[in-house]
């Protein structure tokens, strides 16, 4: 079972089981809160109505008491002449009766009654009907009559009003004060009797209304009812049996239950006073159905704590117990699989936090030892550098990516010459320390390699591996072109020239190179190295201390580039180069306008030699940089001669390479010419690539809005064939742009090149740029230009490079070549 | 025909008699008893000429010192919460004397220690049970209605006047605050006798009563000075005895009184000497003295009200005599009444109507 099912299978009945406890709990104490307050309100109802009452019964007693001690009550009642009493004195009684009334409303009858029942006085309210003036056969009369004490109550029903009131009524018993006052005994003289408005009492009774039904009872001890909360007819018996009931549990606080045949109750009973008492009747069912209606709501409130309890549980033990050892747990899985790269939460206090944190310290031990084991698996522990094995796999990878990408990359196998004699003559310590130097002069070679890739995303370093012994191999990831390695090998070669110092010895030692260019030479990595082995040993055979590419026509190529590096250095210091110009005419008027300086090289033994074929080379030999200044010196010189013979000259524009322009002096060199010259500016323009404007940096930049400050105007050459980056025009102080030739080649055949033609001229008539169209051979294509608005023409439809002497003669004639006209040379 | 009426038309026959007579008589003072010069007389307020009352203290001095009651009601009432003690001359009207003597309150009348008595009408004397033997008569008259001739809409010629009356003068209406008056009243007016004991009579008057009481002002009895409601004109009609009338017409002459065409209650008051008076001696002297015709004469103008003395009646002017209003026409004396004693259980309910009319 899962960490997490025993939690819930713990956690869960504990609290279900606790939540109904604490529902049924809650559910007993709602229920016997309510009733308890039902009855707790039906007692205090039972205790102020009695309450109210006997404070009537006392109130009444008292005031009878006070109106019967009246000297002229008593005087009228000791009047025994009638014929005095009415005519004389009951006027002053009957306004001394008004006068209590007055005080007491509910005092609605203020009477006296002589002994024999006649009703002497009778003072009421308002003009309530009288029944009889001889009360004297009244049962009532007879009650008061016979009663033992002087002061009798009785609630009865008035027949006057048919009303339930409360007669309170006083014996008089007076002594004739014609008498002996002491000895002679008091007589009954009548009753003062006061009949008492009920009707409040009724009001309280018969309007008390609960919530729960609840019936209210005034009744004398002998059953009587006088007032029902629900039944008018008053004065019904209560049955004898629950009047029983009630009189037994008069006394007590806790009700007592009845059951008629169809309900039961809880009754109260209360004393009022010696006649009276209260009762009250509850329904059960009423009394239980106001917490049953909770029973409903607490259930709920029960299963809504249940849930959200066990949620919290839930949710707390997963946070804080399961999902930490879930964690714990894939991280020991991942560290099982051999993936070290975990992290964990370390931060809890308590033994997952330890867990955890042992946990992480084994994985900490682990990466420090698998480390170490790479190494010790994938470096040569001599030199640091990568072994076979590493060398093997990187290798692997580097053939695939350079598959994928369409790049070459080189393979070159180094081999020591005569190792094993330095290391038998000198020891294996020494051989061991030669070995170590080797391998850092071979890295430092390398790391030198940045001129020759480009550098380009997802590229792997170039990487030099010692397979063992004195063998070491390179890997040049990304090369351009196969003569690449060639440089790499002879800078190789260089790098080891210098003398080495082991001990107090010097030793000089040479190396032998193989080299095979994936993918000319072969595809497969067993073939790669196979070849290159295969030309290492031939350059053993070559007398070591060179390098041998696995093809042989590489070599040949390899052999002619530097015999003519050698030549063309040479050639610099001979001065072997001379300047070639070709004339750029305006379109509309075919005049010159502009002249491109071209070197040409005259080798003393090939004759004139094509730039193309010499260039690449100056430019990988920094060769480039003296023959480009002695260009652009030349062809300023030739533009001043030519002011001061009088011929009249148009501007005339340099090819700045890529090295020229990376070396800041080309400002310098520019101005100390134009200076030295005094050729204004205007006649000098520079013509740059979009290779060389892409690795141009900010540096770069600056010195080009340098140069165009000086005058000099700026043509961006071949555009159309680089990235064309909308971006250089805005970024550069470019002036003129010139059509590469291959657009206008193909520009009457191929629709798309004469759109991007018209394209071009379009967009440099937006700039404010003026454009030169190059390599323009026929008239198809001039007119085509011309009518597209192109400004200048340049190509041998017009004119070829010519030498000085020939443009100075063009120049001169002002003339403007013919159509036809061009054959020369 | 029962006693009640035999009296009443006695009374009236006797006054018939009496209006022209003439007795002279000569008064005899008695010598003074009692060691105090100094009567307690309870009496009507604005009644008794002051001046007579001076002329007494200065011809004898001794000082009468008046307590006043509103109505016959609360003399009673006053009486009973003393038992008849306090005082050394009552003025009583004449029908309450019997009830008096029968409770033993009252003391007789030496008829010779008040030789000025030869003056007073034997009648008069006689005219109520007891009167002779307990009573000096005083001044005598009618109960009648005092109106506002500028409120009403025509002249008031009825007790229905005054019990049913005219929106006018509803809630202007002032009823005297004694039982014998209000139910006697209104038995009238419904064409019974004031002394009526029967039931159906009673209950008649009991409605009649308790149908006027919405407009009734207020129940109790005018004040007679200038600021008596009649003439601020709080109340526009009034039960009142004429003299009284008489007396407020002096203030405001668009007050009027009326003898109503049922007839009248015909009244005499009597001043009578309380039986635990321990001055009975200056009480006789006191009652000699006004009916020296001459102080009489003064008295009866005072009051505005006939005297029962005929030598004082001659020395009143004509137009005092002629005067219709004090001295009724025989029309309206014809039909009036004198309060006669009631059966005690009819007193009763007299009381009891009064009690529901005045609650």
């Amino acid at each position: 079972m899962r960490l997490q099912s025993k939690i819930i299978l713990i956690t869960t009945p504990v609290v279900v089981i606790f939540m109904l406890a604490i529902g049924g709990i809650s559910f007993s104490m709602l229920q016997e809160a309510t009733v308890e307050r039902a009855l707790g309100n039906t007692r205090s109802f039972l205790t102020s109505t009695a309450g109210k009452i006997q404070v009537l019964y006392d109130t009444a007693a008292k005031d009878i008491e006070l109106f019967a001690n009246s000297n002229l009550l008593q005087n009228y009642l000791l009047t025994a002449d009638e014929e005095v009493r009415y005519p004389l004195l009951q006027p002053t009684i009957i306004r001394l009766f008004s006068s209590y009334q007055k005080a007491n409303p509910n005092y609605y009858e203020i009477r006296i009654l002589l002994p024999d029942g006649y009703e002497d006085t009778r003072v009421v309210h308002t003009d309530q009907p009288n029944i009889t003036e001889e009360e004297g056969e009244t049962e009532i009369f007879q009650a008061m009559h016979r009663a033992e004490n002087d002061l009798f109550t009785r609630i009865w029903r008035n027949p006057d009003n048919g009303r339930i009131s409360l007669l309170i009524s006083r014996r008089m018993l007076l002594r004739d004060p014609n008498l002996n006052p002491v000895s002679s005994p008091k007589t009954l003289r009548g009753y003062l009797a006061v009949t008492i408005d009920l009707g409040f009492i009724e009001k309280k009774i018969t309007e008390a209304a609960d919530e729960y039904g609840t019936t209210f009872l005034l009744l004398d001890r002998g059953g009587t009812i006088f007032f029902h909360s629900e039944q008018q007819p008053v004065l019904s018996p209560l049955p004898g049996k629950l009047l029983q009931q009630a009189l037994d549990h008069l006394k007590d606080t806790s009700p007592f239950a009845v059951a008629d045949n169809k309900q039961s109750f809880l009754m109260l009973s209360r004393t009022v006073n010696d006649s009276l008492l209260l009762l009250a009747r509850i329904p059960r069912n009423n009394l239980y159905a106001a917490s049953n209606r909770l029973r409903l709501a607490v259930a709920l409130t029960t299963l809504c704590a249940i849930v959200i309890f066990s949620a919290l549980l839930f949710f707390l033990a997963r946070k804080f117990i399961v999902k930490p050892v879930i964690l714990l747990r894939n991280a020991a899985t991942d560290l099982g699989h051999g993936n070290l790269d975990i992290s964990l939460n370390q931060s809890a206090d308590d033994e997952i936090g330890d867990l955890a944190r042992s946990f992480m310290e084994m994985r900490n031990n682990l990466q420090k030892s698998h480390e170490q084991i790479r190494r010790l698996a994938y470096h040569d522990f001599l030199t640091g550098l990568p072994n076979r094995v590493m060398f093997l796999d990187f290798f692997r990878r580097v053939v695939e990516n350079a598959q994928r990408h369409h790049r070459l990359c080189a393979l070159m196998f180094i081999d020591l010459d005569n190792f094993k004699r330095i290391n038998d003559t000198l020891g294996h310590n020494l051989g061991d320390d030669l070995l170590r130097q080797v391998a850092r002069r071979l890295q430092e070679t390398i790391r030198k390699s940045d001129f020759i890739s480009i550098s380009a995303q997802d590229q792997d370093p170039d990487m030099i591996a010692r397979l063992g012994g004195d063998e070491f191999t390179v890997l040049l990831t990304n090369i351009r072109e196969q003569n690449d390695a060639a440089i790499v090998a002879r800078r190789q070669l260089l790098a080891l020239a210098e003398p080495f110092k082991l001990d107090s010895h010097e030793v000089f030692i040479t190396i032998s190179i193989g080299i095979t260019v994936f993918p000319f030479d072969a595809t497969s990595e067993e073939e790669l190295i196979k070849n290159a082995d295969v030309a290492m040993y031939h350059a053993k055979e070559k007398g070591k201390n060179n390098f041998q590419y696995y093809s042989n026509s590489m070599n040949t190529e390899a052999l002619e580039r530097l015999t003519l590096e050698g030549e063309l250095r040479r050639a610099v210091e001979r001065n072997e180069f001379i300047v070639h110009y070709q004339p750029q005419v305006d379109a509309r008027t075919r005049e010159i306008v502009g002249l491109e300086a071209l070197v040409r090289w005259r080798h003393p033994e090939r004759g004139m030699i094509q730039p193309k074929y010499f260039i690449p080379v100056a430019e990988q030999s920094g060769l480039i940089v003296p023959i480009g200044s002695w260009v652009m010196k030349t062809a300023v010189k030739q533009i001043r001669d030519w002011q001061q013979q009088g011929v009249p000259v148009v501007p005339v524009s340099i090819n700045l390479s890529s090295p020229q322009f990376q070396s800041k002096a080309i400002y310098n060199i520019i101005t100390s010419i134009l200076n030295s010259t005094e050729v204004p500016s205007k006649y000098l323009k520079v013509e740059l690539t979009e290779s060389i404007l892409l690795k141009a940096e900010e540096e770069a930049i600056n010195m080009l809005h340098d140069i165009k400050k000086t005058g000099v105007e700026i043509c961006l050459d071949d555009f159309g064939t680089g990235y064309s980056s909308l971006n250089y025009l805005k970024r550069f102080p470019i002036d003129v742009l010139k059509i590469d030739r291959s657009f206008v080649m193909n520009i009457t055949t191929a629709p798309k090149d004469a759109e991007i033609c018209s394209a071009i001229i379009a967009l440099a008539k937006c700039l404010n740029l003026s454009v030169v169209a190059e390599g323009v051979e026929g008239r198809d294509q001039y007119e085509f230009l011309r009518d597209k608005g192109c400004d200048s023409i340049q190509g041998f439809y017009f004119y070829k490079p010519l030498p000085a002497a020939a443009i100075e003669k063009l120049l001169t004639a002002g003339k403007k070549p013919r159509s036809g006209d061009m054959e020369m040379d | 025909m029962n006693m009640t009426v035999l009296r009443k038309i006695l009374l009236v026959l006797s006054l018939l008699a009496v209006l022209p007579g003439n007795h002279t008589g000569a008064g005899r003072a008695s010598a003074a008893e009692g060691n105090d010069k100094q009567l307690q007389l309870l009496n009507w307020s604005e009644y008794f000429d002051p001046e007579v009352l001076a002329e007494f203290q200065k011809r004898y001095g001794i000082t009468v010192t008046e307590t006043y009651y509103e109505t016959d009601e609360m003399r009673n009432e006053i009486l009973f919460g003393t038992n008849g003690t306090g005082y050394d001359l009552i003025l009583a009207n004449g029908s309450s004397i019997a009830s008096y003597v029968r409770h033993g309150w009252l003391a007789p009348v030496s008829a010779s220690n008040i030789p000025n008595l030869q003056h007073v009408s034997p009648r008069w004397r006689t005219s109520f049970p007891e009167a002779e033997q307990y009573g000096v008569p005083f001044l005598w008259g009618t109960l009648g209605i005092a109106y506002r001739t500028d409120k009403t809409s025509r002249p008031v010629t009825s007790w229905m006047d005054l019990f049913r009356p005219e929106e006018a003068v509803q809630g202007k209406i002032i009823m005297i605050k004694y039982s014998r008056d209000l139910v006697g009243m209104a038995l009238k007016a419904l064409g019974y006798s004031v002394n009526s004991t029967g039931s159906r009579e009673l209950d008649e008057a009991k409605q009649l009563l308790l149908a006027q009481k919405p407009f009734v002002k207020t129940y109790s009895y005018l004040t007679l000075g200038e600021n008596s409601s009649m003439v601020s004109g709080d109340a526009f009609m009034a039960m009142i005895y004429n003299g009284d009338a008489l007396v407020l017409q002096q203030h405001d002459p668009a007050i009027a009184f009326v003898q109503p065409r049922e007839g009248c209650l015909l009244w005499c008051d009597f001043f009578v000497i309380p039986a635990s008076s321990v001055k009975k001696e200056l009480a006789h002297k006191f009652l000699n003295f006004i009916h020296e015709p001459a102080i009489m004469a003064k008295l009866a103008r005072f009051a505005s009200y006939a005297t029962t003395n005929t030598a004082a009646e001659k020395l009143l002017p004509r137009a005092f005599l002629d005067d219709q209003n004090i001295y009724p026409a025989r029309a309206i004396l014809e039909k009036s009444e004198t309060y006669a004693d009631l059966p005690p259980r009819v007193a009763k309910k007299y009381n009891d109507i009064f009690n529901l009319v005045i609650q």
